[in-house]
């Protein structure tokens, strides 16, 4: 089993970026990046179940789930921006854009990582994407 | 356009099209232009969201996020690798399942006949012999006192679950007998063909068929179905080591049934 500081050594920065894509505010960046390595930490023993980069976006999600539980973003950014827009997404929408175009999985390695048929992935995918473009065309 | 149109365009961003839609697709590309404009504005996004700066990560984040997860081992948060959503199932799960359990098989009238095969549970009550016979080893599992219809439109099924502890293959054979009355003589006898085990490591399910039957089904009136597996040399069995469909309506236990009334 791999050490907990070879993890971090080795996947800090790529989670750090996809925090910087899934989060706006610093506040939540850092709170998402240090919950999803706590998560980590605890349940490091599962990990080789299944492909590394895979099993580390699965404890993301999860952590970006809990946060919002915990904390969620009671208003909704207005900025105009790439970032702002795809923040305005609802989770299911942002996991699956976010890890398409930062992650590069296939649809079928995203399915198995958000718990949804190949399928619903598209049509988020699809969703968020267009909804991105409204967003930006509504702020231009 | 569509929400039909984006995804297909989507897709065809992303390479996930069948065959059949790409064709389509790139046909369409070709000649519509806002099919056109669309792809270069999902495309242009996303390139721009590749791009967006990052921040570094600093050296006290690195000692933060170690802190945390020594504090969080000292607290004992080791103890919660199960993930909370998945005790939570498990906890619902362990509550449920006997309930279904029981109600599914002393609860539903209707329902075909189950005997479950169990070390020490109310389905059938344990009796492990070793006989002195020809057979190296023989299990017997004997049920409760029953109540029960006869159901001539159902035929009896077993299934076993059986692995051999010896390094060669090996033999087991299963006999049921049946006591309608509870006079402890036996009314029906069925012998099932032998089921030949492998020498592999590891559970092996059979569904003997019968080969031999002595004797006429007839109603559970406190009688008892004792079901014993023979062996030609030691073997194991599970904790649920098999199944039998019987041919009764409403079989019951018979104590239970004079409790509840």
């Amino acid at each position: 089993m791999q050490s907990f500081e070879h993890l971090y050594n080795s996947r800090a920065d790529y989670l750090y970026f996809m925090c910087q894509r899934l989060e706006e505010s610093e506040t939540r960046i850092e709170s998402l990046f240090f919950d999803v390595w706590r998560r980590i930490h605890r349940d490091l023993i599962h990990l080789g179940e299944e492909t590394e980069e895979k099993w580390l976006c699965r404890k993301l999600v999860e952590a970006h789930r809990q946060l919002h539980r915990r904390a969620p973003v009671e208003e909704v950014s207005t900025e105009a921006g790439l970032l702002a827009a795809v923040v305005s997404l609802g989770l299911e929408y942002r996991w699956a854009l976010v890890l398409r175009e930062c992650g590069s999985f296939s649809y079928l390695e995203l399915g198995e990582i958000l718990g949804v048929p190949e399928r619903t992935v598209r049509s988020r995918i699809a969703r968020a994407r267009a909804q991105v473009r409204r967003y930006l065309e509504a702020h231009e | 356009m569509s929400l039909v149109d984006d995804e297909l365009v989507s897709a065809h961003q992303d390479g996930e099209l069948t065959r059949e839609e790409q064709a389509a697709v790139s046909g369409l590309l070709q000649s519509a232009p806002e099919w056109r404009a669309r792809l270069e504005d999902f495309q242009a996004d996303s390139e721009a969201f590749r791009k967006l700066p990052i921040r570094e990560l600093s050296k006290q984040t690195r000692t933060r996020v170690f802190q945390l997860a020594r504090d969080d081992a000292e607290a004992g948060s080791d103890r919660r690798r199960v993930p909370r959503y998945k005790r939570r199932w498990m906890l619902l799960a362990a509550m449920v399942v006997p309930v279904a359990f029981t109600l599914l098989f002393f609860e539903y009238p209707g329902d075909t006949s189950r005997l479950y095969l169990k070390s020490d549970d109310l389905q059938l009550e344990a009796r492990r012999t070793v006989e002195p016979s020809e057979f190296v080893q023989s299990k017997s599992w004997q049920s409760p006192a029953l109540l029960g219809t006869y159901q001539a439109d159902v035929e009896p099924r077993l299934m076993i679950q059986v692995d051999s502890e010896e390094p060669q293959p090996q033999t087991v054979q299963v006999t049921v007998e049946y006591d309608f009355n509870g006079d402890e003589t036996v009314d029906r006898t069925e012998v099932y063909q032998p089921c030949k085990l492998n020498e592999f490591k590891g559970w092996e399910r059979f569904r003997p068929k019968l080969q031999s039957v002595e004797g006429k089904f007839g109603n559970f009136d406190s009688g008892t179905v004792t079901l014993t597996m023979r062996a030609a040399g030691t073997i194991k069995t599970s904790g649920t080591p098999g199944e039998m469909v019987l041919p009764y309506l409403d079989l019951r236990s018979a104590k239970e049934s004079s409790e509840h009334s």
